[in-house]
């Protein structure tokens, strides 16, 4: 379980990103966070796993407050805090199983990383993870040679690899095309099935509300929405974004894109 | 017209930058739709050329242009062209002058190229830790980078003959020990400026998804970063290679011995077939390190 | 043919695949077992480049007898009064450093005044480099004249590859031991690195203002005096100033050929073949002092040039 109690966020130059944001969340949800760019979403995200400090507040973590953690304590919290980025950051001179074994750096030391040992276990549940997404057959190749949708799985077979009990994503499709874009929301909702908690930003709201369980509206670093998919109205999203929505804040029938669970190489 | 007008109290600095001049629009250049624009000199380019001339014409007045100039082209070119002609006294025949060429290879030169590369090898080994403690982005701790870095750069600025300098006083003068340890130092105090400098220019994104994962520092910088900085440790290694073999030659002064010993004296004997010779293999490999080092460079860059 | 060529290069695969893993990802497995026991063993590579390694290391040290530093003791007393001389900054040093001496009555020519003569010779060389490079740059540079730019560029490689040191050597028999020889040297070497550096910068740059004059008849001259050198002339004072910092390095050496009026190195040669080691020290103190400044004047200026 996730609580989040009075959290504050003021960058260095003095702009006030997040202020006085209370949420909790229970295990095994789906969670999408939406708003404008700069509402303070990617920070809310980026604060849960301490990529950004706080000021202010609680954030309490299965019972311990990542807040105020610090050295080894706060690296076990986050290995067990899956992240997903929306441009991958994945090591592209690296091949796919050593980016997706980078996911296992928390439970070992520097000395062991500096001359790559991991265990077979490992290796195997490395494999395995790649393996969910489709991609096992990629796991010697250098990651530069993937195309977006494939590299997106490596990042997602890399937080799985940490055995997480949350993946925190932000923005994990904003760069990929549609088909791509519902097949890795598919893969998101079988992780979600496994039981891990996801907390995800998203920037197109109908693939929000389809895919989640629980959506929370953000709007200049304060929670205006917090409620269930079918009650985000069009006078919600008014309230949330200030404005009817965009074109493309919204990916548009979802229902009839075929999800491409294997995009050709490039 | 308005700023032309409103430069009139301006100071003459200001109107001298900023010069009125008429010019002709008309399609025909017949002076039918003449205008007055404003043209800004080139002042930066102006003063630093100012600056330029100063300085080149006090230094000339520094130098001392009298004593023993001894312009001689003849001889000049007589040296020349003796690198290529054998010596009936020294060298006999072309087959004598290629029996030179490979015995000083095969000895001299070759022990100098070891002396190089175990200095190189050293330096570009103990250089790692050292680029990453001044990267920006891999070190976070002001201090310790800012210390490291003026210790470097201190080193950075003494000359190749001094650092040899020292070392002949701790391992007496002409060991080869010298050699390989000036050439680390002098390995590392140009390497680790290259290197943090690329290192800054590293993407941090894959950087920060270990750093999410649990990594520490040390992890994130051998997962995420150490593989893009490989390729151009490995291309400024051969550079360096290249101008250690360069930079070699004035260790010939400290008391060292070899390859470079016999040059310098085979060009004061005026002994040019052996000099020749002599220059061949130098020549070639440090040709084909450039060679290798841009190739690298280039394919590195990509 | 084809199939021949197929089975002549399955062994090497092999082998990639083996060592270094499937990167062209053509073999697909069944389950991630099958995976497992196809991955690369990278391990034995790098023991094998790690051996390698220490291989060439251990001969090397051997051919050149790196040991018999042993067969002396190393005297730290010694050392230590030597470094204790070399860092002792009392009177004698200072006067030595400035050039004014009482004892030896007055103006004596000490570092100051020889660090001054290394920045003119250095300063000079650079600057005739700075301008008869330009030609061979462009000539080098491939954007522009394409294969024919091989011509000039292994011209400037060969260029490079004489060192100063023995190429002033070479030059005393055309002029003498005088400040000249240095100075050809000097920029001789130069011109080899600032002309690849020119090229490099050229082939980085726009070529849109060229193509311009192309297309309204200007030849090549034209193309390359309007339509290229105003863009680049910042990237090549900047490039010429970061080689007066490089050769300020080389032209403190140079005095140890040329000898006198040729700058601080002949004063160090001098002080280090006598033993004096004080004023080494002092010659040190200036080096760094000259080296610094430069550095900092040119980084300054580079930033103001380049912005």
């Amino acid at each position: 379980m996730i609580e989040l109690k009075h959290v504050d966020k003021v960058y260095s130059n003095g702009f006030k990103a997040l202020s006085d944001v209370n949420l909790k969340i229970e295990d095994g949800e789906f969670v999408s966070i939406i708003g404008l760019s700069g509402a303070g979403k990617s920070t809310l995200v980026r604060c849960i796993n301490r990529l950004n400090d706080v000021q202010a507040g609680e954030i309490i973590i299965d019972g311990v407050d990542i807040a105020t953690l610090k050295g080894k304590a706060l690296r076990v919290q986050r290995r067990n805090i899956g992240m997903i980025f929306q441009s991958f950051n994945l090591v592209k001179r690296s091949n796919v199983i050593t980016n997706v074994l980078a996911g296992r750096v928390g439970y070992h030391s520097t000395f062991e990383t500096i001359f790559g040992i991991y265990s077979k276990e490992e290796k195997l549940l490395a494999l395995q993870s790649l393996d969910k997404f489709g991609i096992l057959d990629k796991a010697y190749v250098r990651a530069n040679h993937l195309s977006g949708g494939q590299q997106q799985r490596v990042a997602l077979a890399r937080a799985l690899t940490q055995e997480p009990h949350l993946i925190l994503a932000d923005e994990p499709v904003a760069s990929l095309d549609p088909a791509t874009t519902i097949a890795v929301m598919n893969d998101f909702t079988r992780i979600n099935r496994m039981g891990i908690t996801i907390i995800a930003n998203m920037h197109h709201v109908d693939l929000a509300k389809k895919y989640s369980s629980r959506i929370i509206g953000i709007k200049a670093g304060q929670i205006v929405f917090d409620g269930r998919p079918d009650e985000v109205t069009d006078e919600v999203t008014m309230k949330i974004y200030g404005r009817a929505l965009n074109k493309n804040e919204t990916l548009g029938n979802i229902d009839d894109i075929e999800p491409v669970t294997e995009d050709a190489h490039e | 017209m308005n700023k032309a007008e409103s430069s009139e109290n301006k100071g003459f600095f200001y109107k001298w930058v900023h010069r009125e001049v008429q010019v002709d629009l008309s399609d025909a250049q017949d002076g039918s739709d003449m205008r007055t624009i404003t043209k800004k000199r080139p002042v930066l380019l102006i003063s630093l050329g100012t600056l330029g001339i100063v300085v080149l014409i006090a230094s000339i007045a520094l130098l001392n242009w009298g004593a023993r100039l001894n312009i001689n082209f003849p001889a000049f070119g007589q040296a020349i062209a003796n690198l290529f002609i054998p010596n009936p006294y020294r060298t006999g025949d072309i087959a004598g002058w290629w029996a030179y060429a490979w015995q000083q290879f095969s000895t001299s030169f070759l022990q100098l190229f070891y002396i190089c590369f175990l200095g190189t090898a050293i330096g570009s080994v103990l250089s790692v830790p050292i680029y990453y403690l001044c990267a920006r982005n891999t070190n976070r701790v002001k201090w310790l980078r800012t210390g490291v870095r003026v210790i470097f750069d201190i080193i950075r600025t003494l000359p190749i003959f001094l650092i040899c300098f020292f070392f002949s006083q701790i391992f007496s003068i002409g060991n080869t020990i010298n050699g390989v340890l000036t050439m680390a130092v002098f390995t590392i105090s140009v390497k680790y400026l290259m290197m943090y400098q690329y290192v800054e220019t590293i993407e941090m994104s894959p950087f920060e998804a270990i750093r999410a994962a649990g990594g520490r520092n040390g992890q994130c910088i051998m997962t995420a970063i150490h593989p893009y900085a490989k390729p151009m440790w490995i291309s400024y290694f051969i550079y360096c290679l290249e101008i250690n073999i360069r930079a070699s030659v004035i260790l010939s002064y400290v008391g060292f011995g070899g390859y470079i010993k016999i040059l310098q004296n085979n060009i004061e004997n005026n002994y040019y077939d052996y000099v020749g010779a002599m220059l061949l293999p130098l020549i070639l490999f440090v040709m084909i390190l450039q060679f290798v080092s841009n190739f690298l460079m280039r394919r590195g860059h990509k | 043919m084809k199939q021949f060529l197929e089975a002549l290069k399955k062994p090497f695969l092999d082998i990639h695949d083996y060592f270094v893993g499937d990167t062209r990802g053509i073999k697909s497995y069944a389950d991630p077992i099958s995976a497992y026991q196809a991955r690369p063993r990278r391990w034995i590579m790098n023991l094998i480049f790690l051996a390698t390694f220490i291989g060439v290391f251990i001969f090397m040290s051997w051919q050149i007898d790196i040991l018999s530093f042993g067969d002396r003791p190393i005297n730290w007393e010694y050392t230590g009064r030597i470094f204790r001389t070399f860092f002792t900054w009392d009177g004698d040093f200072w006067a030595y450093f400035f050039g004014f001496s009482e004892a030896d009555g007055g103006w004596t020519g000490g570092v100051l005044y020889n660090i001054l003569i290394t920045f003119a010779i250095t300063f000079i060389a650079t600057l005739i480099a700075f301008f008869i490079a330009i030609p061979f740059g462009i000539l080098a540079s491939h954007r522009i004249f394409g294969k024919w730019a091989y011509i000039s560029e292994i011209f400037l490689i060969l260029i490079r590859t004489i060192p100063e040191i023995l190429l002033a050597l070479f030059l005393i028999r055309l002029s003498g031991y005088h400040v000249l020889t240095a100075i050809i040297a000097l920029a001789f070497h130069s011109i080899g690195m600032i002309g690849k550096l020119y090229a490099d910068q050229i082939d980085g740059v726009d070529f849109g203002p060229m193509e311009a004059l192309e297309s309204s008849g200007g030849n090549k001259f034209q193309q390359i005096r309007y339509g290229l050198l105003p863009q680049v002339m910042p990237n090549f004072i900047s490039v010429g100033l970061y080689r007066l910092d490089i050769n300020i390095r080389t032209g403190t050496m140079l005095g140890l050929i040329i000898q006198q009026d040729a700058g601080i190195g002949w004063n160090v040669l001098l002080h280090f073949s006598y033993g004096k080691y004080q004023q080494l020290g002092a010659d040190t103190l200036g080096i760094i002092l000259l080296i610094v400044l430069v550095d900092l004047f040119s980084s300054f200026l580079r930033k103001v040039v380049t912005k």
